[in-house]
């Protein structure tokens, strides 16, 4: 019994954790940075760079929720800003918008096809994917950079910044928190063979996962040829890295299940990206950067995980 | 329930904090404008001050600044010898340059400009990888009041390069003459009478190898060489020894292994190694970009004409120098306006060359210019600097000095 | 008897797994060069105190002696040292290393040259561990995972036998083994014999214990209930001895009628599926079914053919109405409710809360369009958990904190509230204690007065002829016997069609 009472005691400070980490994160660095990590122009390139981060986790949430995991999310984003490109240039930036929907949404799908009719693990099927993307951008783009009109740019406002931020946060949370979707997802995280025997197509839930997480992908490919006008081959290469070190220090288990929680994708997307602000306002060096997120990462993962009961990867 | 609470009152923060972020950065455009307008005024005055009191030049007294470069501290010699060369224009000038982390990447060249600037640095070099992240990054420094320059590239987009230079916090660019470089290799490998050549190179959009390998292309169309392999984006020295070992295994009658741009630390042995492995000496290296350890990869015989800026880092270190005028109120193109400067480039082609080259590039406090040669690079010391004169001291510089 | 040394001695050793009394007083021992048979049912102690010698759990109280001396290892590791090896019912070995490994895992150390391991003395060595237990065709090199079941267990037996043992523990180790690895296993049995050590050996073949053992023991419950010397075997009474327990409690049912109701709900048509072979039954409105046999015998994966879990390689499953259950949502909108024997891993999710198990199945239900609500759930829980009386903190407990009984109840909760018509329970009571039981009983007979039919899968044969109105015996996969309520049929008869 009293081996239980440590164990609640523990997970409630596994809770806690993520929001220590942010808090302590944002006083340290207002403090060191005497305010500047308040300033609007850090807020606004926190809040470029956030969209990224927080649209990217929270896809990442939902599928880690169910136990799965999509590596191509990166290149899915690239593709879709290629393809984005190549409308806008030859039909018309509005016309742009749907085309990196679609084309996020459709390698979602494939992802998703794989994944639920083959046997082969997400983990594989989506670095096989990512390889495929990384090849196809070179083929769409003709191997250069690919640039869009100017007035793409102007696309790129406030408003819809704020849009894209608020509306995932809601709709994320709206969606893992409080509809039978959500349950199910954390439920298939929990025990698949559970909900197999509970009458419920997980692989039907699965599949509108990887096509939401592809939309998503898309979404975030028109934002970035929104932002800088260009679609490169390298185009997204950094979102896996950030998306995962955000979820897992927000302490979502890769593994899915009843602990993923929304709050924990957010702050996780908060966490990484005031770090990476503060720690360029503070003039810490590339080097010590990395340094610092490794140890950040590794107190995360070593503090928000019960390494008895959860594995991080399976 | 805490926690709910808790996460309610983040999420506040963040909304909240991102209208105030958009809010304050509207009015910050306002003020940055009429804050461009002083500027642009202050030059001008600045300047006919400047004239006046020429004779006073020694008394110049600097203003504080920094600038930053997304160039990341690498190890490498060359940028060691940047930051001996940095280290002396900071205490001539009263400033800082900061080596700081950046993704070579559309979205990763604009995090860096924003965040530098919400960091509060006053000028900015950077290297672009697509053109059209330029129309951002003029209005981002000009909201800011950055004077801001281009390092290892030139604008190709007629559109953007008249919005750009129409900035007046835009202080110029220096840039290789990558086609010329791609095509005077080419030359040399055809009157050495190779045939047969593979390249290595970075992956395909890279526009510094792609312009190359036009040079290139030219050159082998009028030489009749045949380019017989190539290999592209090496992440490590592995890569290459890989790449080598099927272009040796491919083609029994190659001449030589271009390298195009510079791929990763250690390429250049790796391949010199493989190539030895093989027992092939018949096949030669010839390189874009002068390796790490040129002189021992001279002395194996296989490296037979490296060419390349005089060092890697003159050219960001000319940009930066654009800039620190434009800071202190002297800009060196005339009224103001940028500078658009080439870097010179050469080859070496010997053991010996190669030595006298590295005695001197290979020591990491090698100066390009010492301190009375660098006072002409300023305006308030050099009035006649301008975009003519600034490119006959870059033509004219040269290592052995 | 007088001659012959008493090797281990157990003596009055008790354990409790919470409210669950695993042992209670057993004291029995084991002579040098004698081979005891350890019989009884599933949960009848015998796993249990095989592995309070083997030092991987500890008693709560009870003395060991071994040899004469007390006994009282602190880890398996003393154990081992002091000649007590078990191999394990589990799978004990390592997927991810090479059957070397595996045999001197702990023990590297023995290989250790200079700071690095010295494989290939280590592969000789593995390699002659395994010569003597006569398995060859095992290389020592090979990694784990290239090998079939039957040879892992081998491995383990090499791992057990090389620290040359003076009690080697079996427990329920042959069924996992083929004919070859059997005859093995006995071999190395009789050297020991021969050698004047002792082996204990756990199976639930009764032949096979007669034909192997000097001796058996036999426990039932976690009490010790009797020793029986090889002379006086009789397979009859060893099997009432083990299994024959009087129905002393009143829980079960009292009348004595079978279900007359003819309404067909569920109907299973010439079933052959991996261990069945055309099986055919009816279940009827109102019916308690109950389905008997050994562990092997088939039975658990009937009850997942019928909630359209397996597909049937031949026949059909319908439903009242004619429909086929080809799937477990088909069976769920014809209203059947599934409980696997594995409730922990396939009905219940353990690291969920309470909530979250018992409103699974009837989002349909609780959500309003896509959106669920919290309020509207725990209105859920408290409709259907009420009568069940879950001794639970709250709704937001998680499962894993909960005793069995208690997870079974939250596992019927679950199907209670999706609204069930017909439920297959498989081992309902197993793992429980006996209050809980009898709720679970009770709530059986409450669902049958509401017109409900049960399929009711167990090992335990008091519970299904208590409980039902009908008994069906398998065997091997086919139906050896079916018998009505009202023919009062006795657990001895059934027993005779079970094996």
């Amino acid at each position: 019994m009293a081996n239980e009472d440590t164990n609640k005691k523990k997970i409630s400070f596994q809770v806690i954790f993520p929001f220590l980490g942010l808090i302590l994160i944002l006083l340290l660095f207002s403090i060191l940075t005497g305010g500047k990590l308040f300033s609007a122009s850090s807020l606004k390139s926190t809040m470029n760079d956030g969209i990224y981060i927080l649209l990217g986790t929270i896809g990442f949430t939902l599928l880690s929720a169910m136990g799965q995991m999509d590596f191509s999310i990166g290149f899915n984003m690239g593709v879709s800003c290629a393809v984005c490109c190549l409308v806008a240039n030859a039909v018309s930036i509005y016309a742009s918008i749907p085309a990196a929907i679609a084309t996020g949404l459709v390698i979602g799908c494939v992802n998703g096809v794989i994944v639920t009719k083959t046997r082969i693990s997400p983990m594989i099927a989506t670095m096989g994917m990512m390889f495929i993307l990384q090849g196809g951008v070179l083929v769409i783009l003709n191997g250069s950079v690919l640039q869009a009109p100017l007035t793409m740019m102007s696309l790129y406002t406030t408003p819809l910044k704020i849009l894209l931020l608020a509306g995932g946060i809601v709709l994320g949370f709206v969606l893992l928190e409080k509809t039978k979707y959500g349950r199910i997802s954390k439920a298939i995280g929990a025990s698949p063979e559970t909900v197999r025997q509970t009458g419920i197509n997980a692989n039907k839930y699965k599949l509108i996962t990887y096509i939401i997480v592809g939309g998503i992908c898309g979404i975030l490919g028109f934002v970035s040829l929104a932002r800088t006008g260009s679609a490169t081959n390298s185009t997204g290469g950094t979102l896996l890295f950030n998306c995962m070190n955000a979820t897992l220090l927000g302490g979502v288990p890769l593994t899915g299940g009843p602990t993923t929680k929304f709050r924990g994708a957010l702050l996780g997307a908060l966490t990484i990206s005031f770090l990476v602000t503060g720690m360029t306002l503070m003039r810490i060096s590339a080097q010590n950067q990395q340094l610092i997120k490794g140890i950040i990462f590794l107190i995360a993962v070593g503090i928000c995980f019960d390494r008895k009961n959860l594995k991080v990867i399976k | 329930m805490k926690k709910r609470i808790l996460s309610v009152l983040m999420g506040v923060t963040l909304v909240a904090s991102m209208f105030a972020g958009c809010g304050s950065s509207e009015n910050k455009t306002e003020a940055s404008e009429d804050k461009a307008e002083t500027a642009t005024e202050d030059t001008a005055e600045d300047k006919t001050e400047t004239t006046e009191t020429t004779a006073a030049a020694g008394d110049f007294e600097c203003k504080p600044y920094s600038i930053a470069l997304p160039f990341p501290e690498s190890g490498l010699t060359s940028f060691e010898i940047a930051r001996s060369n940095f280290d002396l224009l900071e205490s001539q000038t009263n400033g800082e340059i900061i080596n700081a982390a950046s993704d070579l990447t559309p979205d990763g060249v604009l995090s860096f400009v924003e965040s530098q600037v919400a960091a509060g640095v006053s000028g900015l070099v950077i290297c672009p990888p697509s053109d059209s992240v330029l129309p951002t990054v003029t209005q981002l420094c000009e909201e800011a009041g950055v004077y801001w320059g281009i390092t290892l590239r030139s604008i190709s987009d007629p559109e953007i390069k008249a919005m750009v230079e129409a900035s007046p916090y835009y202080v110029g660019n220096c840039y290789e003459d990558e086609e010329t470089a791609g095509y005077t290799c080419g030359k040399w490998m055809g009157d050495a009478g190779y045939k047969k050549i593979a390249i290595i190179s970075q992956a395909k959009g890279d526009t510094t190898c792609d312009t190359r390998e036009v040079g290139l292309g030219k050159a082998c169309e009028e030489l009749g060489i045949e380019i017989v392999g190539e290999s592209r984006g090496h992440a490590q020295a592995s890569d290459t020894t890989a790449a080598t070992e099927s272009f040796l295994a491919a083609n029994p009658d190659l001449d030589a292994i271009f390298f195009v741009g510079s791929a990763c630390t250690g390429a250049h042995e790796a391949c010199i190694k493989a190539i030895q492995d093989a027992g092939r000496d018949d096949v030669k290296v010839v390189t874009i970009d002068f390796p790490d350890a040129m002189t021992e990869d001279f002395e194996t015989g296989v490296l037979a004409y490296s060419y390349a800026q005089v060092c890697l880092t003159y050219d960001p270190y000319i940009s930066i120098i654009k800039v620190v005028n434009a800071i202190q109120g002297t800009p060196i193109g005339d009224d103001g306006k940028f500078t658009s400067n080439t870097m010179a480039m050469y080859g070496i082609d010997s053991v010996e060359a190669a030595k006298e080259y590295q005695a001197i590039a290979g020591n990491p406090k090698y100066l390009f210019y010492d301190e009375e040669e660098l006072k002409s690079f300023y305006k308030w010391e050099n009035p006649d600097l301008n975009e003519q004169t600034l490119q006959e001291m870059i033509d004219s510089y040269k290592v052995t000095e | 008897m007088s001659e012959e040394k008493l090797m281990l001695k157990v003596e009055h050793m008790y354990k409790n797994f919470g409210i669950t009394k695993a042992l209670q007083d057993v004291s029995f021992g084991v002579r040098q060069g004698q081979i005891l048979g350890l019989i009884g049912e599933n949960g009848s102690g015998k796993s249990t105190v095989t592995s309070i010698i083997a030092a991987l759990q500890s008693a709560d109280s009870g003395t060991m002696y071994l040899e004469g001396e007390e006994y009282k290892p602190k880890n398996s590791v003393e154990a081992i040292e002091k000649g007590i090896c078990m191999i394990l019912q589990e799978k004990g070995t390592f997927d991810l290393l090479t059957v070397a490994k595996n045999i001197f895992v702990g023990k590297e150390e023995l290989f250790v040259k200079h700071g690095f391991l010295d494989v290939k003395a280590m592969n000789r060595e593995a390699q002659k561990a395994l010569d003597a237990i006569h398995a060859e065709n095992i290389r020592a090199e090979m990694p784990l995972a290239a090998l079939n079941f039957e040879d892992r267990k081998l491995v383990e037996v090499a791992r057990a036998m090389y620290s040359n043992p003076k009690i080697l523990v079996v427990d329920e180790t042959t069924t996992a083994l083929n004919r070859n690895g059997r005859d093995i296993l006995y071999e190395i049995m009789k050297e020991m014999k021969e050698n004047d050590k002792s082996v204990i050996f756990i199976s639930h073949d009764l032949d096979e214990i007669m034909s192997v053992c000097d001796t058996v023991t036999i426990l039932r419950d976690g009490v010790y209930i009797d020793t029986i010397e090889k002379s006086d075997y009789a397979a009859p009474v060893l099997r009432k001895l083990m299994v024959g327990r009087e129905v002393s409690d009143n829980y079960y049912r009292t009348d004595k009628e079978s279900c007359k109701n003819p309404e067909v709900v569920l109907k299973m048509d010439h079933v052959s599926c991996k261990d069945v072979k055309d099986v055919s039954f009816e279940l009827h409105k109102g019916e308690i079914l109950g389905f008997g046999g050994l562990g092997d015998c088939g039975m658990h994966i009937l009850g997942n053919v019928a909630f359209g879990l397996t597909d049937p390689d031949l026949g059909k499953v319908t439903a009242g109405d004619g429909t086929v259950i080809k799937d477990a949502h088909v069976a769920m909108q014809k209203k059947i409710a599934y409980i696997s024997k594995n409730r922990d891993q396939e009905t219940l999710m353990v690291s969920c809360s309470i909530k979250d198990n018992v409103c699974l199945a009837s989002y349909d239900k609780i959500a309003k369009g896509p959106f669920v609500f919290k309020k509207d759930e725990e209105k859920f829980i408290e409709e259907h958990s009420k009568g069940l009386e879950i001794k639970m903190q709250n709704t937001d407990q998680y499962v894993m904190e909960l005793s069995g009984g208690n997870k079974q109840k939250v596992a019927l909760a679950k199907w209670l509230g999706f609204g069930a018509d017909i439920f297959i329970l498989d081992c309902p009571t197993r793992g429980i204690d006996i209050g809980v039981k009898s709720n679970i009983y009770q709530l059986m007979i409450e669902l049958r007065k509401q017109g409900k039919s049960i399929i009711m899968i167990s090992e335990e044969m008091a519970e299904v002829i208590g409980m039902s109105d009908r008994v069906i015996i398998l065997k091997e996969g086919r139906i050896s016997g079916e018998f009505k309520r009202e023919e009062g049929v006795t657990e001895l008869v059934l027993i005779d069609y079970m094996v």
